[in-house]
């Protein structure tokens, strides 16, 4: 391409600057899974067994067949300011599981499952990350979340001072541009209760680009293989959770309270195909299993550590069924 | 009425003061040339000079140093395409509209993409680079780049 100038002969080696700029670490590795700024999915546990305890002394308690668990999921993670010295997110989610019983519930019946079998569970948050570099090697990222989780459906929304909230804080360093780690701390609900745990953050890709490792633990853990620029395979667990709360407004289920909270704590052991359709539309294809980790009900929401032996009001044993969730999801490559 | 006469000539002073002082202080319009040059993004290992297509109103870049010109074996930095990066054409077709330089694509040799890319000038010397995914800038990245200069 011929220039208005004519080739310029400079010594480029021997430029300086005209001002000072410096230079900041940025929030990706190379070889990293896209990330998603949107994402709409559908999850399905297959069929599994629910055996709740009692409520009240001598209350129901019948075992309960499932023929699936399943519903929508949306996440949006929006970069509403994007600079080289700061980045920050904001994102919206969203899911939802309906739980589909083989024989409908009738009112006699366990009140966890009435709800289950009434309204499903649904999840509805809000979250910001704060990406900070503080120059090429350091960074801290910081992330809040509030969300709305219980029985409730969109057209009678859950009050808001039931809102749960979570917090993360990492330190961190990236060694290069294809490993970068960090330690650091989060008020969570990852177990189902309300917990303070430690974290450690990692992102790796390997000097061949061909694979690397993705994890925030202990929430999450991927192996990824870049198979080419169009398809990753991951293996790996990611651990959900969360408290619900059961709504007894009105007394549906005869209890003489309303407080009740629903643990849910699950590891999810999976494969997951992600390929490119275009370059900024992703096609994500997850298989696996859904392990239970706690499905209980407590009154009231607290602090519960792992280890605690504050008895539950009532313990539930869910069958572990495999799963599949698959998602289209619009990308920043 | 009075109080008005008393304060005119101050008013006028302020306003000639401040028309002289924003001229002075870089609110020079911006002209379609004041990008050519030689240019560092922040991350401080390249380069790039960004020049005129002769005969034409349109603007290009092209990388021309590189921090760390040859990989481990030795050899001259590649994309994943193979393509060499030095003297690689990395900012293509821009056109100065609005003060700005728009229309324009950048290509990420890290990455081997390419986003749309919008091109504001900051003063004289420096520069912000908004790479998106969209044409419209929404979602997208801004790195500052600044003018290099002969020792």
């Amino acid at each position: 391409m011929e220039e208005e100038e004519g080739e310029m002969v400079i010594d480029y080696a021997n430029l300086v600057q005209t001002e000072e700029n410096k230079a900041f670490c940025s929030s990706r590795i190379l070889g990293q899974q896209p990330m998603k700024i949107i994402s709409l999915g559908y999850d399905l546990q297959t069929a599994h067994t629910l055996q709740p305890d009692p409520f009240v002394p001598g209350g129901p308690a019948d075992a309960e067949q499932l023929n699936n668990a399943r519903g929508l999921r949306l996440g949006i993670n929006y970069p509403v300011y994007s600079k080289n010295d700061l980045l920050v997110n904001l994102g919206l989610n969203y899911a939802h599981t309906q739980y589909a019983f083989e024989t409908p519930t009738l009112v006699t019946d366990n009140p966890l499952s009435r709800a289950l079998d009434n309204n499903g569970l649904t999840t509805l948050g809000v979250t910001a990350t704060v990406f900070k570099p503080l120059n090429i090697k350091r960074y801290f990222i910081v992330q809040f979340g509030a969300n709305l989780n219980g029985d409730y459906t969109l057209n009678d929304i859950q009050a808001l001072r039931y809102t749960r909230y979570t917090a993360s804080v990492i330190y961190g360093i990236k060694s290069n541009d294809r490993k970068m780690w960090g330690v650091g701390a989060t008020r969570t609900y990852l177990g189902g209760a309300l917990n303070y745990l430690p974290v450690y953050y990692m992102m790796y890709t390997s000097e061949n680009k061909k694979w690397g490792l993705e994890m925030v633990l202990p929430a999450r853990f991927q192996y990824r293989r870049n198979i080419d620029d169009k398809n990753l395979f991951l293996l790996g667990w990611e651990i959900e959770g969360n408290t619900y709360r059961i709504n007894n407004d009105g007394d549906p289920y005869g209890l003489p309270f309303n407080d009740l909270e629903l643990r849910r704590a699950e590891l999810r052991v999976r494969a997951t195909w992600e390929h490119a359709l275009t370059p900024q539309i992703w096609l994500s294809a997850q298989a696996g299993f859904r392990y239970n980790w706690s499905f209980d009900v407590d009154r009231g929401d607290f602090f519960r550590p792992f280890g605690d032996d504050t008895p539950y009001l009532a313990e539930t044993n869910l069958s572990n069924p495999a799963y599949f969730n698959i998602s289209i999801n619009w990308v920043s490559p | 009425m009075k109080k008005w006469n008393t304060l005119a000539p101050l008013t006028l002073s302020l306003f000639f003061l401040y028309s002289f002082a924003s001229k002075d202080l870089g609110d020079a319009a911006t002209e379609p040339g004041d990008i050519v040059g030689v240019w560092m993004p922040s991350e401080g290992t390249a380069y790039v000079r960004i020049f005129k297509e002769k005969g034409k109103e349109v603007y290009h870049g092209k990388i021309v140093w590189l921090k760390e010109p040859n990989d481990a074996e030795g050899n001259p930095r590649k994309d994943d395409q193979g393509n060499p990066i030095l003297n690689m054409l990395n900012l293509r077709d821009f056109v100065f509209e609005d003060d700005e330089w728009v229309n324009g694509t950048i290509y990420d040799p890290k990455t081997g993409n390419t986003y749309y890319c919008t091109i504001e000038m900051v003063n004289k010397n420096k520069l912000e680079v908004r790479g998106s995914l969209d044409p419209f800038g929404i979602v997208g990245r801004t790195d500052t780049w600044v003018r290099m200069k002969t020792n």
